[in-house]
């Protein structure tokens, strides 16, 4: 906390922050209302970081889809503690906002969202927010392309229409880099259709960026040097690094998981998945419901069985890098006539499991009694993701690496 | 100093410590009991202890009540649930006291006591109003009602 005034005429400060570090988070955003001090503390990411690491609770960050397109919140538990409406720089309306990622005290958030420009046409923004502070950064206005008609926009082919040629799918990765202090997002672009008289299909990456806090610009990395199709929503960031699964082409199965280093701005070895005997019976298609996921500072996969209901795996690959030490941890089981799960969105560190079902509800699954209780919200469209962030351990100095003051204007230590 | 009188030995006789209040009431403390206070330990370790220990910011009823936590709290033989009930029943005062005891707590550096009492103000205070707050907590430097507004428009779900 950069200045600790006053709380009270009564009792000492270290005694208020005790106190006030036991209330349940309703009591907290109303005692906002109590004095200038009460407020700047309990708007502080330190005080906040405080107080959820206090039970390594999780928290959830939800994009909000339909009625409320451009609001995002974050829930503890199942209180809301905060939600904000997030303007793009460019267009009016927009959609599928999606978490790409949080660092791990849920100090800062990257987003990306879409808006339309013109009919069958969107524009793809990156957003960093930082939820305490109330900030929010839109990263590089380049006006990011993506056509609405998924895969191949005939449209513009017919028009000729390669200046805002739109047949891109981008695939983001978000994380910080300690050495450096310093957040990075990672974007790796795909083509679908006609570029400049050459055809791609979506089995090759033709353009990574960088993009950096600390230098607060994007940097182009040139082409990628593998072939594999990643997806967006299967991401995890461990490690110092952002992995997704991957497939050797857009129709194959996932078989392995890129990383790319943060630090090093670079790609790294291909990952193993657990061995195919392990995996034989879990459906690893890139449309389906697998992905990747942290367990207590480890990376982990969660697939569904092809072929029991509502069964699904968690794998926790106990030695970094090494894919012989992948670990079957849990088998969960959902209890028979629960809505069929739509996406598993990630692990807390308590063993649970957070699912979206397709009711549209959110659950939480306890991996040991296979209990399921609703988080109370709905949430998400069909492809927008979420994000959870495991507190527990959570390092609360790194929330106030800015001194407490702006999350998004970290200074340049280069 | 305390080393070499482990609890290894039979019962020695009961070394008592004296504390004295802020209006001049003196208090007998057994030294084992008076060791759950950090502050009180360390005179004790440093030797001030012979003589009585002036205790300037509290008040001859506070203290009464503190000695008697501190004494519960050192009896052998007090299974957990029965202590429980004495502390719930030790805290069930108004919130002036309890910020009495939470002052004690803090200056004598007695965790337990700190613990409990602050628990309690915390149960006490999360269904309360700003307004409230301000009030039990001596605040007076509020937002102007503009301010205040802005700050309750912003934040409208907690106060449903």
């Amino acid at each position: 906390m950069s200045t600790v005034e006053s709380l009270s005429g009564i009792l000492p400060t270290d005694v208020m922050l005790k106190i006030l570090a036991c209330l349940p988070a309703r009591s907290l955003v109303r005692f906002r209302c109590v004095s200038k001090p009460w407020r700047s503390l309990l708007s502080d990411p330190f005080f906040v970081t405080m107080w959820m690491s206090r039970s390594g609770t999780t928290i959830l960050v939800v994009p909000l889809e339909w009625g409320n397109r451009d609001q995002c919140c974050l829930v503890y538990e199942n209180v809301y503690i905060g939600m904000k409406t997030l303007k793009l720089p460019f267009g009016n309306r927009w959609f599928s906002l999606s978490v790409v990622g949080s660092s791990s005290d849920g100090a800062l958030i990257c987003l990306t969202g879409l808006s339309y420009s013109r009919r069958h046409e969107s524009k793809q923004g990156v957003i960093l927010w930082s939820p305490y502070m109330g900030e929010i950064k839109a990263l590089g206005n380049d006006g990011f392309v993506q056509c609405r008609r998924w895969p191949v926009c005939t449209q513009s082919l017919v028009q000729g229409d390669n200046t805002a040629c739109c047949h891109r799918y981008a695939v983001h990765g978000f994380g910080y880099e300690p050495n450096a202090r310093d957040y990075k997002v990672v974007r790796i672009t795909y083509w679908y259709g006609d570029a400049a008289g050459q055809v791609y299909t979506l089995t090759r990456p033709w353009h990574v960026e960088v993009y950096s806090l600390g230098r607060d610009a994007w940097k182009s990395l040139g082409r990628p040097n593998f072939t594999a199709t990643v997806r967006g929503n299967s991401r995890a960031f461990v490690n110092g690094s952002a992995h997704w699964l991957a497939a050797p082409c857009a129709s194959a199965t996932y078989n392995s998981i890129v990383a790319f280093n943060m630090e090093d701005e670079s790609f790294g070895e291909f990952i193993g998945l657990p061995r195919s005997g392990d995996l034989a019976q879990y459906c690893l298609f890139p449309r389906g419901k697998a992905t990747l996921s942290v367990s207590r500072g480890h990376l982990a996969l969660i697939a569904f069985h092809e072929c029991i209901w509502g069964e699904c795996g968690v794998w926790v690959m106990k030695e970094y890098g090494v894919a012989e030490s992948w670990t079957k941890q849990h088998r969960i089981v959902l209890p028979v006539g629960s809505a069929a799960v739509q996406a598993a969105l990630g692990l807390t560190g308590r063993g649970k499991m957070l699912l979206r079902m397709a009711d549209e509800k959110l659950v939480c699954c306890d991996a040991e009694d296979m209990e399921i209780c609703e988080v109370g919200i709905q949430g998400g469209g069909r492809d927008s993701s979420f994000d959870v962030i495991d507190l527990e351990g959570a390092d609360p100095t790194l929330g106030n690496q800015a001194g407490g003051s702006s999350m998004l204007t970290i200074p340049n230590l280069e | 100093m305390s080393s070499s009188s482990s609890s290894s030995l039979p019962p020695c006789p009961k070394k008592m410590i004296t504390l004295k209040s802020s209006d001049g009431e003196t208090f007998q403390i057994e030294e084992t009991a008076a060791l759950q206070s950090k502050t009180l330990e360390n005179m004790i370790d440093e030797n001030c202890a012979s003589t009585p220990i002036p205790l300037r910011s509290i008040n001859g009823k506070i203290l009464a009540k503190v000695v008697e936590f501190c004494n519960k709290h050192a009896e052998v033989g007090v299974d957990a649930e029965s202590l429980h009930a004495w502390d719930a029943e030790f805290v069930n005062v108004e919130y002036t006291t309890l910020f009495d005891y939470i002052l004690a707590a803090n200056f004598l550096e007695i965790p337990t006591l700190l613990d409990l009492a602050s628990g309690v103000v915390g149960d006490m205070i999360k269904g309360k109003t700003p307004d409230e707050i301000r009030k039990m907590f001596n605040i007076n430097d509020a937002f102007s009602p503009e301010e205040e507004e802005e700050v309750r428009r912003a934040n409208q779900w907690a106060f449903e």
